[in-house]
């Protein structure tokens, strides 16, 4: 897939653990695992804003997309 | 889901009926000798002899065989819920089995039909037809789930 998720970064630089980003954002850790990995078809518009807030970033700073 | 258990109970009873007939017809042809014990002459008049009583049972074996693979189905889609893989394959070969089972029993129809110049009934053209039709309703529906299957993914993957 073209679009690549860098929540993983965007944790290492806030230093955050996923269960912590997980409880804050309200999904479970199963479905965070999921965005991370990349297997997720489609992200909720409400999730990002939630992910963007408790991170305090932009969703550029997590979406990237990258020509295959 | 109520009305799929229900469906699912038709189905057991009809599996249940159909062996029940299925071994009392052995039984009378085994086990009672006077059971259609005609003479030889009057088997002559008839296409493959004494076995042509058969070739309706023959072909019910093939819809029996179908309700199983529909029994399974439908119980999968009660244990499961409607959108698996497993009872996609299981309605599938259901519709496949139903649709032979109609095509071998309209030809055979046609096939005493023709035999009988005419003198017979065609009696086998509503229920072959509607078999046929029932199979390929199954088969078009294994596409729905198909379809339903990648929505309900596509949906469980949306974060």
């Amino acid at each position: 897939m073209s679009i690549v998720v860098n929540l993983d970064v965007m944790l290492a630089k806030r230093q955050m653990k996923s269960k912590d980003l997980s409880e804050i954002i309200g999904i479970t850790t199963a479905n965070l695992s999921i965005l991370k990995s990349g297997k997720a078809k489609a992200v909720r518009f409400s999730t990002l804003e939630a992910i963007c807030k408790a991170l305090d970033c932009q969703p550029a700073d997590i979406l990237e997309y990258i020509e295959d | 889901m109520r009305k799929i258990r229900i469906l699912h109970w038709f189905i057991i009873a009809l599996i249940v009926i159909y062996c029940v007939v299925f071994l009392s017809n052995i039984y009378l042809v085994v086990y009672t000798p006077d059971f259609m014990n005609f003479s030889e002459e009057f088997y002559q008049k008839f296409i493959f002899g004494y076995y042509t009583q058969f070739v309706g049972l023959a072909i019910s074996v093939v819809t029996f065989i179908a309700l199983f693979f529909l029994e399974r189905g439908l119980k999968d889609t009660v244990k499961k819920g409607f959108f698996n893989n497993n009872n996609v394959i299981k309605f599938k070969r259901t519709g496949q089995l139903f649709m032979v089972s109609g095509s071998l029993s309209l030809i055979w129809s046609i096939t005493l039909l023709i035999y009988f110049n005419g003198m017979t009934l065609f009696s086998g053209l509503s229920s072959s037809m509607l078999l046929i039709l029932v199979g390929f309703g199954l088969i078009i529906l294994t596409d729905f789930i198909n379809n339903g299957n990648q929505l309900q993914q596509e949906n469980n993957l949306t974060i």
